[in-house]
């Protein structure tokens, strides 16, 4: 029986074998039974005909004897012909019944304990010479139908028996031609294929079993060809989509390093605003490194200084709006809490089909950039300072003199009229003349000073709506003199009605100062009498207002013309080189333009325009 | 003439001080009379009355110095007092050896001003009646004939009648003749005398 149970335990690892099988039995029983009903019933009705044949036999062939045997009342010969008859099969019984003088006399044979009998009753008679047919006794029949069943039953048995072990049999057969032939080969395709891996080499697969002539191929061959192609394929694809992923690898490396590499902090930030991608380079920039940024894509607003977190919002509002490089430069706060000078441009990424992905962002580090810049202005603030200084140090002896102008007159005016008091006769209107003089000079002192120490004092550019033509007005009271101009009349044509323009009062002075010295220099060795320094004002055009200094000296040498604009530049021999340079730059941060050229007759015009205030008219 | 009240010329451009000054000068009892530019105070005509002139340095078109060397060149005998508001060595030493009184740094005190301009009176008084003594001297001068002036001339370089009318060729008489007119009409006492008033003259040589 141990092979047995070790056949239904494997039933599990074949099932369709086992299902197979079942299906065979099941339709074979079936059929079994069919036919072996079929067979048992013709088997029974033959039985039961040839009963009756029996019956009919006896009727026939012993009726006449035992009616003679009755007639005769040959007791003895009754007996052995009834006994004659029960050897018949399935006749277990036979009474003879005879009237005689009024009682019945009953001749048996056989016994009658046997079941589902079956009884015949058949007339006895006798023809005498006359022919006349008189009824002597009865003669009674009885068939038992159980030899009849219990042959019909030992057949069945033999039937189901014979057709069990026939079932049993060719079950195991065809279980054994089906493993043959297509189990054990299923399950080693099943192997094969669970075997299959792309990482190893497999051989293709083979049946373990005689190679079939390609004509002659069946179903499992067929099977085993499109797995084997399969395979094939895979391999193929598997290695194609390996190139690929090289490739790919390759690609992401390259861009990566790229990426990973640059100097600048670059990002990409997806339309829901998490961050694609962040350069390893933010971390120089910002003190955050990258997981920083990617737990929080909003920390770059946030490290944003107060002062510029305005500037970053509006461009929040526009960031497709295309920046121009250096358009916008923010101030952050480092996680170190040093502050940096940030760059920022980005522009909208989007697919092949137009559909916006985000925006990739860079921001330069300008810190040192920002830093030179600002020296370079503190630079120039202090150069302009200096040389504003240095011109007013150049005019010192003059502005002594010009100072001292005033005062002595003040002195002298209050030592007179202390030595008027002193006298008995003393005139009141002469005082009073005199401290009304004292009074003026005192203002003009005062103005003067006033004046100088704006021009003295180191100041930043501020932007004010100024009227050109009385800052020339009162420029010209204060330096047409001649300790300033060296005997050079100063004439003024002032345009009527000229706009405000937007400058720095200082700044300008400084500007005019130096123009008027230079055209006052470059005459000096001109005779008196042709010696004429000209400023004039005029609208130059719709946004600007120019004002020209001319002089009548010898002019600039036309093929240096454009040097005089540089620092460190000068015809005079104790030059700093310094003015017109810092004129120019002054003007420019102005957003105005200073240019000179000879004038066709004598000397030469420098030229600068300022830019119309937006506010009212002069 | 010598006798006539000094007169103090203030020339400056600057009015205010030009009008401060003048007060004050007028405040110590003295004549002014200011001008505005070097070429007014030219325009104003003959300067030989006693006095002064206070001279700002720093002016428009003719400056102070160049109207000293004018007026030196002019032979005029007015004392400058320079005023300044610079003080500037080159320029004061320039003006000093034009023959400068003085060479006043503005703002001044009045008393340093009043006493440059008293003392300048005081020298301008002693030229002005200088100048004419001499302008007399000179006029006796001219009224000699050239023999006379020969003879003066030798005569006050210390030569003898004797040499002198060798030097000139004639007889040591006539020589005594002309000495004695020269004597006269230089209104000479004595030799002496006559020497000093020929350095008083102080005659190019050629004159002679």
């Amino acid at each position: 029986m141990e092979w047995l149970r070790k056949f239904f335990l494997r039933i599990d690892h074949y099932p369709l074998s086992y299902r197979t099988l079942v299906y065979v039995l099941l339709c074979s029983s079936t059929f079994t039974l069919i036919a072996t009903a079929a067979q048992l019933y013709i088997e029974y009705r033959r039985d039961v005909s040839n009963l009756h044949a029996s019956i009919e036999f006896i009727k026939n062939s012993y009726l006449a004897p035992i009616s003679a045997s009755v007639y005769k009342i040959d007791s003895e010969h009754l007996k052995l012909q009834l006994n004659g008859a029960l050897n018949l099969t399935d006749i277990v019984h036979l009474t003879v019944k005879e009237p005689r003088r009024g009682r019945i006399i009953e001749t048996s044979v056989g016994d009658l304990t046997a079941r589902n009998l079956m009884r015949r009753d058949f007339t006895i008679s006798y023809s005498d010479a006359s022919l006349q047919k008189r009824n002597i006794g009865t003669l009674t029949v009885s068939a038992s139908l159980d030899g009849i069943y219990q042959r019909l039953w030992s057949r069945v048995l033999t039937v189901l028996v014979t057709n069990a072990i026939k079932t049993f049999l060719a079950s195991a057969g065809i279980l054994a031609i089906i493993y043959w032939l297509i189990t054990r080969h299923l399950n080693q395709i099943s192997n094969y294929t669970e075997s299959i891996h792309p990482a190893k080499q497999v051989a293709p697969l083979a049946l373990k079993r005689k190679p079939l002539p390609p004509s002659k191929a069946d179903e499992l061959d067929r099977v085993v060809s499109s797995i084997n192609a399969l395979q094939n394929r895979v391999k193929e694809d598997i290695a194609r989509r390996q190139t690929y992923q090289e490739r790919l690898r390759q690609a992401k490396q390259k861009y990566r390093t790229v990426a990973d590499y640059t100097y600048d902090w670059e990002y990409w930030v997806k339309t829901d605003g998490s961050l694609e991608y962040v350069s390893p380079s933010c971390e120089r920039m910002s003190g955050y490194s990258v997981q920083d940024f990617k737990k929080n894509p909003e920390l770059l607003g946030e490290i944003i200084v107060a002062e510029d977190k305005g500037i970053w919002a509006a461009h929040n509002l526009n960031r497709e709006k295309n920046l121009k490089p250096g358009e916008l430069q923010l101030r952050i706060r480092r996680k170190d809490g040093e502050i940096r000078w940030i760059e920022h441009v980005c522009q909208p990424v989007r697919d092949t089909q137009g559909v916006l992905l985000g925006f990739r962002a860079s921001n330069r580090d300008i810190t040192e950039r920002k830093q030179a810049e600002l020296n370079a202005l503190r630079d120039r603030a202090e150069l302009t300072h200096v040389s504003r200084i240095a011109t007013l140090g150049e005019l010192s002896a003059a502005l002594a003199h010009e100072l001292n102008q005033p005062l002595t007159a003040i002195l002298s005016n209050a030592q007179a009229a202390r030595r008027f008091l002193n006298e008995e006769m003393m005139d009141l209107d002469e005082v009073k003349e005199i401290l009304d003089d004292i009074i003026n000079d005192d203002k003009r002192v005062a103005d003067m000073i006033r004046r100088l120490r704006k021009l003295m004092r180191r100041k930043d550019l501020e932007f004010t709506s100024i009227n050109l033509n009385q800052l020339i007005r009162r420029f010209a009271e204060l330096f047409n003199r001649e300790a300033f101009t060296k005997n050079v009349p100063l004439v003024l044509e002032l345009a009527e009605g000229l706009p405000n323009v937007q400058g720095d009062e200082v700044h300008l002075d400084q500007v005019l100062l130096n123009l008027i010295l230079n055209a006052a220099e470059a005459m000096e060795t001109v005779d008196r009498q042709l010696k004429e320094l000209r400023i004039w004002t005029v609208k130059h055009d719709e946004k600007s207002v120019r004002v020209s200094v001319r002089d009548r000296g010898p002019g600039f040498d036309e093929a240096l013309i454009e040097r005089i604009f540089e620092a460190f530049w000068s015809t005079k021999p104790e030059g700093m080189g310094m003015g017109l340079s810092i004129c120019k730059s002054i003007i420019e941060a102005h957003g105005g333009r200073l240019w000179a050229e000879n004038n066709p007759d004598q000397g030469a015009t420098v030229s600068f325009t300022l830019p119309i205030s937006t506010g009212n008219e002069a | 003439m010598t006798e006539t009240e000094p007169i103090v010329f203030i020339v400056d451009d600057d009015a205010s001080v030009c009008k401060a000054l003048a007060r004050l000068i007028r405040s110590a009892g003295l004549r002014v009379e200011t001008f505005l530019s070097a070429h007014d105070f030219l325009e104003r005509g003959p300067l030989n009355a006693a006095g002064c002139l206070v001279l700002d340095v720093t002016m428009p078109e003719l400056n102070g110095l160049e109207l000293q060397e004018l007026l030196s060149a002019e032979n005029c005998p007015l004392p400058i007092i320079f005023l300044t508001g610079q003080a500037n060595v080159p320029i004061s030493v320039r003006a000093m050896k034009g023959g400068a009184m003085e060479f006043l740094e503005k703002p001044f005190d009045d008393r340093t001003l009043l006493e440059a301009i008293h003392k300048a009176i005081v020298r301008s008084r002693q030229q002005v009646s200088n100048y004419h003594e001499r302008c007399q001297l000179q006029q006796r001068f001219e009224s000699l004939t050239p023999r006379e002036r020969q003879v003066f001339k030798l005569v006050v370089s210390g030569l003898l009648n004797k040499q002198i009318a060798y030097e000139l060729g004639i007889v040591e008489k006539t020589v005594k003749v002309h000495r004695a007119r020269v004597m006269a009409k230089m209104q000479a006492g004595s030799l002496a005398e006559l020497v000093r008033l020929a350095e008083k003259l102080n005659l190019p040589s050629d004159q002679l």
